[in-house]
């Protein structure tokens, strides 16, 4: 217990150690010209065109709604997971039914064009 | 196999078929539409035939496909009546009860999907309705509702009843361009939604009581009475309100008022029948003997319903919200009968009153689904015909139509010989024969009150001069609705003169579930 | 370590709070996330007895409950953007179109 607690310690350190020291020598070797564009954050990409902090358009609700729900499903394909083996071929096509049903949604929203946003 | 041979599969044969007729009826609306909805959203190149046509022929074939669909629905439920075998099996580890009372009660509510579907063939084209979603959501509905029916444990009670909901909050709202029903769709939702929670959080309290969740299994010795008093309180008043018990009512006069007619009837009476079964089920297999404990719920509710729903019913001037009321006091007379089966012993006197219900419901489904067509047949363009005073002189300008009407009317007023005095008839003789004279009596003046909203109407119709000259143009052709109106006209003189084969069914039915 | 009491008084307070939200809120929004926190007080009660008994079923039902959750919020949220089209707000004493 407590030469696992010593190595973790020592391992924590030495992380610390290591990180913090090439922090410390890129700071003592590297060259220092501030100039404006290299606090943008894409050094050598585009011009940034403006805050990140953004709100986002309402029309992307429907990509929301549809993620929540298909997101929502996967709660019944784990513990299927967990067991699936036990539960052999029987439980494959329950579970193939599901998804198949689940697909057929996402067969409907595409065609009803909820995937589209321009 | 656990839980994934043919009998099980059979047992939810028709649920199934709606659910793959729901999942038809949406791909068809793709398929066909596709063109003529590209057209429509690509703009420029449009050919205006071409989109007519194509738009036209899905909302001609959907309907056919939800008949389609609910009539195999009908042959498995035929099926599974005739296996004798089957009745009173439970499958999916005990989650499905197929049983006669499941079957009929079923049935009720297929029969008012099917003629939902039917009256809407003309009628989701003039409401501008006419998407796949609609009659997809219908027979997801009454999916649901047949899931409400079988289910034999809380998950299936539950699954039952938010499928049912969440169909029927998107199907008020459906016609979205119109802002009152979107407002009544998200008051009901939210009203809905609260009552679900509150059911659900019963539910874990009745679980915490009894241990288990299983109908049959939770008439235990509460172990916690603590529990057990919270669980069953929540619980009835989780469904008191998916009921439209007052005071739990205040989303159905919103609701049936600004959903489309069609709706409304579906909602009114499918919803109503898998509720009632749900809670019969609920009560009469695995709390009867803890009924010291809620006696006094039921007849305070019928009390309050029956009272409420027709006086406030005489004041309405748009005839959906009136008919709405109407239902309010509908529900309080089943709710009359559910009263009744509890004034006896357990099992002794319970048929009478329990098929009387059954009865009662199926009674109301006709009469309920015909009067809601009315006001679909007269209305135009995107409005349904709601103005009570708008029936002034139609006798004179549609015979026909007119005497539909003050059929369902006086059936609705329960007087004879039409399927609602017999429906009432039985309901009134069971509590009275189970010792409940008094609440008899309270149904009875319910009644009187709620003749004179109903036959107001019928004097608007034969005694009153039409206000103006087109008031009842209909503009296209509406057979599904003259069928839709003929069917339920004489299936109430049917159930009215001839209810005895039916009455039958009914105490077949209810003893099995016993 | 496990007192089925605490959780069970966390799962009432949870719901009363939701209660709160949906009776006292006029934010139709508040209202749904209120609504969600009292499903989910109902799943902790859920849990808890489940622990209790040693019994698997709660926990099938607990996951059916966030499915539902799941499809409850979708329904909701999108009448409330179809209410929010017309009314350009999502106050609920704005539902006043339909009275009595």
């Amino acid at each position: 217990m407590s030469s696992n607690l010593l190595f973790l310690i020592i391992y924590t350190l030495l992380a610390i150690a290591t990180a913090g020291g090439m922090l410390f020598a890129s700071y003592l070797l590297g060259p220092r010209r501030n100039r404006e564009l290299k606090d943008t954050p894409y050094e050598c990409g585009m011009p940034i065109l403006g805050t990140a902090r953004e709100r986002f358009s309402v029309k992307f609700y429907l990509t929301a709604l549809a993620f929540l729900l298909f997101d929502i499903e996967t709660v019944f394909l784990i513990p299927w997971a967990v067991v699936y083996k036990s539960l052999g071929v029987t439980g494959l096509v329950e579970a193939v039914i599901f998804i198949l049903i689940l697909a057929f949604g996402l067969y409907y929203i595409w065609e009803r064009g909820a995937l589209e946003w321009d | 196999m656990n839980g994934f041979d043919f009998a099980s599969i059979m047992a939810i044969s028709p649920e199934i078929a709606l659910l793959l007729t729901a999942i038809a009826v949406i791909t068809a609306d793709i398929c066909i539409g596709k063109a003529g909805r590209k057209c429509c959203t690509a703009g420029a190149a449009c050919k205006p035939e071409e989109t007519a046509s194509s738009t036209e022929i899905s909302s001609i074939v959907m309907p056919f496909i939800c008949m389609t669909g609910i009539a195999i629905s009908w042959y498995f439920m035929y099926n599974l009546w005739n296996l004798h075998a089957v009745n009173g099996a439970k499958y999916f580890s005990n989650a499905i009860v197929v049983d006669k009372f499941g079957l009929i009660a079923g049935f009720v509510v297929t029969v008012a999907a099917f003629l939902t579907a039917l009256s809407s063939t003309g009628y989701a084209k003039r409401m501008k309705i006419d998407f796949g979603e609609y009659y997809g959501l219908i027979m997801l509905a009454s999916a649901g509702m047949m899931f409400l029916i079988k289910g034999n444990n809380l998950i299936m009670l539950f699954l039952g009843i938010e499928l049912t909901s969440l169909s029927v909050y998107a199907l008020t709202a459906i016609s979205k361009h119109r802002e009152e029903s979107t407002e009544a769709a998200m008051k009901y939702f939210i009203l809905g939604a609260f009552s679900s929670a509150i059911l659900l959080f019963g539910m874990a309290f009745m679980y915490g009581a009894t241990g288990s969740i299983e109908f049959g299994q939770m008439n235990a010795v509460p172990t916690n009475r603590f529990l057990y008093f919270i669980g069953i309180g929540m619980m009835l008043l989780g469904l008191a309100f998916k009921i439209g018990a007052v005071p739990f009512h205040m989303w159905a006069p919103d609701a049936y008022q600004a959903a489309p007619s069609a709706i409304s009837s579906f909602m009114a009476v499918g919803v109503k029948t898998a509720s009632f079964a749900a809670l019969l089920r609920l009560l009469f297999t695995s709390l009867i003997h803890t009924s010291h404990m809620w006696y006094q719920v039921p007849w305070m509710l019928a009390v309050l319903t029956v009272l409420l729903g027709n006086l406030t019913a005489i004041s309405q001037t748009n005839i959906k919200r009136m008919l709405a009321y109407s239902s309010i006091a509908h529900t309080g007379y089943i709710l009359i009968g559910v009263t009744a089966c509890m004034g006896v012993g357990y099992s002794t006197g319970l048929t009478a009153p329990m098929s009387s219900i059954l009865f009662y419901l199926a009674v109301y489904a006709l009469m309920n689904i015909g009067a809601f067509a009315i006001t679909m047949h007269l209305g135009r363009e995107d409005k349904d015909f709601d103005e009570i005073s708008g029936y002034a002189g139609l006798a004179h300008k549609k015979p026909l139509l007119a005497l539909a009407m003050a059929i369902f009317m006086f059936s609705l007023a329960g007087i004879p010989p039409m399927g609602g005095f017999m429906a009432k008839f039985y309901i009134f003789r069971s509590a009275i024969q189970n010792g409940y004279i008094w609440l008899a009596i309270i149904g009875i003046i319910g009644s009187i009150i709620s003749v004179y909203y109903y036959l107001r109407i019928v004097v608007l119709m034969y005694m009153k001069p039409a206000q103006t000259e087109e008031q009842f143009e209909s503009d296209q052709s509406q057979w599904g609705l003259h069928f839709t109106l003929f069917a339920t006209a004489a299936g109430l003189l049917i159930l009215g003169l001839l209810p005895g084969d039916f009455v039958q069914y009914a105490i077949v039915a209810v003893k099995e579930l016993l | 370590m496990f007192n089925p009491t605490n959780c069970l008084i966390l799962s009432i307070l949870l719901f009363a709070i939701g209660a709160y939200g949906v009776i006292a809120k006029r934010n139709i929004l508040i209202m749904l996330m209120s609504v969600e926190i009292m499903l989910n007080a109902a799943n902790l009660a859920f849990l808890t007895f489940a622990r209790l008994y040693n019994d698997p079923t709660a926990h099938v039902f607990v996951l059916m409950n966030m499915a539902v959750a799941a499809a409850e919020v979708a329904v909701g949220l999108a009448l409330l953007i179809c209410v929010f089209r017309h009314k350009k707000s999502v106050d609920s004493t704005k539902l006043n179109l339909l009275k009595w």
